[in-house]
């Protein structure tokens, strides 16, 4: 009799153990800080000399969507790296440093006209915004840091949205098939072809 | 009588040699692959080879089933920027294109635009070329060759969003987080459907590409429906003026979709043109649709001319560490059919041809779409558009 209700302890035990092991690699496996805001946008001019020395213009929080930078450029690109105070990174990705134009195939006077590099004095990007956002660090193609950004060195004046996003064909982060039906039906339908296609 | 015969043959002779000839060429049709829709458009391609003359003007015929068929334009190649079309009866048409500066050598003549109206689906060749007065007689095509064909679904899809909608899905593939959304911007247009059917256009030049579904599948298509916005704008270089478009007010636009790059149509009737900014953005005219995979190949795929241009690279681009583009090779390998080094064991098909845009650079093949006359990407070309999305799913 005693032997069997040991043998429930331990099951009971057992049960117990996995449950806090699952728990445990839910809450690790969660991510620590929320999702960047879908709606705004960190703006940040810079500028770039003709030696291509890097100085912030000018840095403030914007009503507008970034884009992700995940183009892979295997050359003339800085890469972008945003961290929170204790150095983890939220955000990373690549932009091009020059205007590299690549003309149309047409000829002029006989000839075809080889691509052209344009000064590119102004660069401005549009980068995520995370609350916890602490630094902003530039780095060539080496790997080297050409600029880094405090974040906090500048006034975010928080701005008041009044915009309506649903309806306006993209399906937010914070939107759902439930929330905003016409936005976010043919992320839905995409996925269904998508499996389907499997 | 004497002079009266002699002034006829005079007046004769002096027709003939001030009469425009319009001169020799062939002329080859890409067929566009894939399954059509009822009521979607499609674009065939008209190739031409000059076979080494210099042609100020040339001609061709193309015949199409008007019970499959409606003809609604037809735009410029990369070859004769004046392009125009005459009906000669129903379901046949002649094109005529000019440069006034003259062509020599091949490349894209003009692209048809049809409106598909078959009734029922299946399969059908629905368009040859046949020869026009002027020009020599076409050869017939080689056995095997693949004629325009059109496989129609039984039924269109539904319409993937409201027309009203700021940001259009043209064609979503999956969540924005995961692809590479592009956004297609209208310059100068009136009419938001004739902007939407040459989004549809661009789309399928692409999709008709070799590029695979698992490159294709990486990208979702959008149209910003604001046709307010101008984004003309002009190159402010040393060189000649030409229309670029804005790219400041491009990513001010792309802010408003979550778009990651961008390409503007520009509705410049009679105008072909286009540019493309490496890893920014780029820019038709709308007579140059069928430019829109040569384009994106700068702007996502960094990918370079493989056209001549008549001069070998330049050392400062190197020292600004632009290395070569990955179509294009500086070591060359023992013979043209041998694959350059750098691609040596990695491709099938593939060469070590002189000229890749610079004159000291060497191309994989003879033809490609980054060079003129086909609509293919080679290999490398491909492996290029592989690495530059490498970060999306």
């Amino acid at each position: 009799m005693n032997k069997i209700l040991a043998n429930k302890k331990r099951l009971l035990l057992s049960l117990l153990s996995i449950a806090l092991v699952i728990a445990l690699v839910k809450i690790l496996a969660k991510p620590l800080l929320p999702p960047p805001n879908p709606h705004l946008s960190i703006q940040v001019s810079l500028n770039q000399d003709q030696a291509g020395n890097l100085s912030v213009k000018n840095l403030n929080l914007t009503e507008a969507y970034a884009p992700d930078y995940k183009l892979n450029l295997p050359n003339g690109f800085y890469e972008i790296v945003m961290s929170e105070k204790l150095g983890m990174p939220l955000f990373s990705g690549k932009f091009a440093r020059d205007l590299v134009l690549m003309p149309y195939p047409k000829m002029i006077n006989g000839q075809y006209l080889p691509p052209e590099i344009l000064p590119l004095g102004e660069i401005t990007l549009l980068l995520p915004y995370y609350r916890e956002a602490e630094l902003i660090i530039i780095k060539d193609e080496q790997g080297s840091d050409k600029l880094t950004i405090n974040i906090s060195d500048f006034s975010l004046n928080p701005v008041e949205s009044y915009t309506k996003y649903c309806g306006n064909g993209i399906c937010d982060t914070d939107e759902n098939i439930l929330s905003c039906y016409s936005d976010c039906r043919i992320i839905l339908e995409s996925q269904i072809k998508h499996w389907f296609n499997k | 009588m004497g002079r009266l015969i002699f002034s006829a043959i005079l007046f004769y002779l002096l027709t003939l040699f001030f009469t425009p000839q319009v001169q020799a060429a062939k002329f080859r049709l890409s067929a566009p692959s894939g399954t059509l829709q009822r009521g979607g458009p499609v674009s065939l391609i008209i190739n031409i080879d000059t076979e080494g003359g210099n042609l100020a003007e040339a001609a061709t015929g193309a015949s199409y089933d008007p019970s499959l068929l409606r003809f609604n334009s037809v735009t410029a190649g990369n070859t004769f920027p004046q392009v125009s079309s005459s009906v000669i009866s129903e379901g046949k048409i002649k094109i005529t294109g000019t440069n006034a500066q003259g062509f020599s050598g091949n490349g894209i003549f003009a692209t048809l635009n049809f409106t598909i109206i078959a009734q029922s689906p299946g399969s059908a060749q629905f368009c040859t070329l046949f020869d026009v007065p002027g020009t020599i007689e076409q050869p017939p095509p080689p056995p095997g060759t693949a004629l325009p064909t059109l496989n129609l679904l039984p039924s269109p899809p539904p319409d993937p969003g409201d027309i009203s909608t700021l940001c259009y899905p043209v064609k979503i593939n999956g969540d924005q987080n995961s692809k590479l959304d592009l956004i297609f911007f209208a310059g100068r247009y009136q009419n938001k459907e004739e902007f939407l059917n040459d989004v549809r256009t661009s789309i399928n030049f692409l999709e008709a590409t070799n590029l695979p579904k698992a490159v294709l599948n990486k990208i979702n298509y959008w149209a910003l429906t604001d046709l307010s916005v101008d984004f003309i704008d002009y190159e402010r270089s040393n060189r000649m003026k030409r229309i670029v478009y804005n790219k400041d007010v491009a990513a001010v636009q792309k802010s408003r979709c979550r778009a990651d790059t961008s390409i503007v149509i520009f509705n410049l009737p009679g105008y072909s043109d286009g540019t493309a900014f490496r890893g920014i953005g780029s820019c038709v005219t709308r007579s140059a649709l069928s430019a829109v995979p040569h384009e994106l190949g700068h702007s996502i795929a960094f990918l370079g001319d493989e056209y001549n241009y008549g001069s070998p690279l330049s050392t400062d681009w190197v020292a600004r560490g632009y290395n070569v583009s990955y179509n294009c090779s500086q070591e060359k390998s023992q013979s043209q059919t041998e694959a350059c080094p750098k691609w040596a064991g990695l491709f099938t098909g593939v060469g070590c041809i002189p000229v890749c845009g610079y004159t000291n650079l060497f191309r994989s093949t003879q033809e490609s779409i980054m060079n003129v006359g086909i609509r293919d990407y080679n290999p490398p070309s491909i492996r290029g558009w592989e690495m530059a999305l490498q970060n999306y799913e």
